[in-house]
């Protein structure tokens, strides 16, 4: 009776154990989230370091940047987005998330109509892949958590009106949780050896709005800001839209 | 007054619902995310250049990234064609401005937030006067919206037009008849003293 009462006992630990080993597994190696739908971004909570840690050539990038003449914005409105600077682009922060099938999901920003391909299974770069403004994203889901890691940036900065350097080096990761309400959570990581003696952090939150959808940016530039105004070209252009 | 909407305000009515519950979370974002830099003429002290101006509507597109004003404005005398910048398409509409919240040849009285290029700015209030004995409609945007002193005293003062989702905590649309346009002018001097910080 002692020996069944141990097999048994024996029996259901190893049982336990394995169940709790093959979960933890799933939620490793490839269990997923669905984070489809629109999203808002949210003014606050936003969340920066107090100080960043910049290297005498971060420092000096930062201090050198204007935005009226750093950001490509002012002489062109329909600029190409870049990231991170797109992921808080103003009160038209908004996100399309697209998560049709396990090789790729799709973030569709509502500004400048940027898209980005993230590329599920850790689909590596092409040794000849260019640098881009919006970058290579490689995701993956850990847990609940989506995790994109991007690299193959041409660089630029963090904020358009605030400056903050980032050099072609750079490599970001988000971390993407959602809440009770559907909302997100976004941390994103920043690591440039270049400008930044260390990673440092941001965050934010988009907010689920599912009733709303992605306008269409059809951008039209108003010219340079900063010097004289071709009013006629401006008007001309108005008025054949 | 003019309450029609352009058939994407009425697509977009659906979604206001929604962002009637994620506006109360969002306010005039902080310069840490803003969209990008305005090249504005400063005072001095540092202050905004603000320029007010009777003038004529020649166009209004909604547009992204920015909306455009063209006024034909009488500078003491002299007739001077101002490209005058407002928001996103994409924020006004969900604010619930519309094609027809502005028309061509509009009579206005129009107060600008001038930037560094000649005759060019940004809209910090527009009176749209009213035509035939119909009230004006006192549209305000740029350093005014949000819970503003501005923003505050004309709302104590002047009812709204309807047309505009004022829990966003943006712009703000109202309505100003003669006698409350005199009241205003009384009690803030200047031309449109009313709007000014």
């Amino acid at each position: 009776m002692r020996t069944l009462v141990f097999l048994a006992s024996f029996v259901g630990v190893t049982c336990l154990i394995t169940v709790r080993a093959e979960a933890q597994g799933a939620r490793a190696t490839g269990e997923k989230s669905d984070f489809s739908g629109f999203y808002i971004g949210a003014s606050r909570p936003f969340t920066e370091p107090e100080v960043y840690p910049f290297t005498p050539e971060g420092e000096r990038g930062h201090d050198a940047y204007d935005p009226l003449t750093g950001d490509p914005r002012q002489y062109d409105d329909c600029a190409g987005e870049s990231i991170p600077a797109v992921l808080w682009a103003g009160t038209v922060s908004n996100m399309q998330v697209v998560q049709e099938d396990d090789a790729v999901i799709e973030l569709h920003y509502e500004h400048g109509g940027a898209e980005r391909m993230i590329h599920m299974h850790g689909a590596a770069p092409a040794t000849d892949e260019p640098h881009t403004n919006l970058g290579y994203s490689v995701g993956r889901w850990e847990g609940d958590t989506l995790v994109i890691e991007t690299t193959h940036l041409t660089g630029g900065v963090v904020f358009t009106n605030r400056g903050y350097p980032l050099s072609s080096q750079t490599r970001l990761t988000e971390r993407y949780t959602r809440d009770t309400e559907s909302d997100l959570h976004m941390e994103l990581t920043v690591e440039d050896p270049v400008n930044y003696t260390e990673p440092f952090k941001l965050g934010r939150e988009w907010i689920w709005s599912p009733d709303d959808q992605i306008i269409p940016w059809n951008c039209v530039s108003l010219g340079d800001r900063d010097g004289e105004q071709d009013i006629d070209e401006i008007r001309r252009i108005l008025n054949e839209l | 007054m003019r309450t029609r909407q352009c058939p994407t305000e009425r697509r977009l009515r659906g979604g206001l619902i929604s962002l009637t519950l994620a506006g109360v979370l969002m306010v005039w974002l902080p310069s840490a995310v803003a969209h990008h830099s305005f090249a504005a003429l400063l005072t001095e002290d540092g202050g905004d250049v603000i320029e007010i101006y009777d003038g004529t509507i020649e166009i209004y597109k909604l547009l992204n990234p920015h909306t455009a004003l063209i006024v034909n404005v009488d500078n003491e005398g002299v007739t001077e064609d101002w490209l005058v910048e407002m928001s996103s398409l994409a924020a006004l509409v969900r604010e619930g401005w519309a094609d027809d919240s502005m028309s061509a040849g509009d009579d206005v009285t129009i107060a600008i937030l001038r930037a560094r290029a000649p005759q060019r700015g940004r809209l910090r209030a527009v009176l749209v006067h009213g035509e035939g004995g119909e009230p004006g409609r006192l549209l305000v945007a740029y350093g005014i919206r949000g819970d503003t002193p501005v923003m505050r005293r004309l709302a104590d003062r002047l009812p709204y037009c309807g047309t505009i989702d004022g829990s966003l905590g943006r712009s703000q649309c109202f309505l100003v008849d003669a006698p409350a346009l005199a009241a205003l002018e009384e009690e803030f001097p200047g031309k449109m003293g009313y709007v000014m910080p």
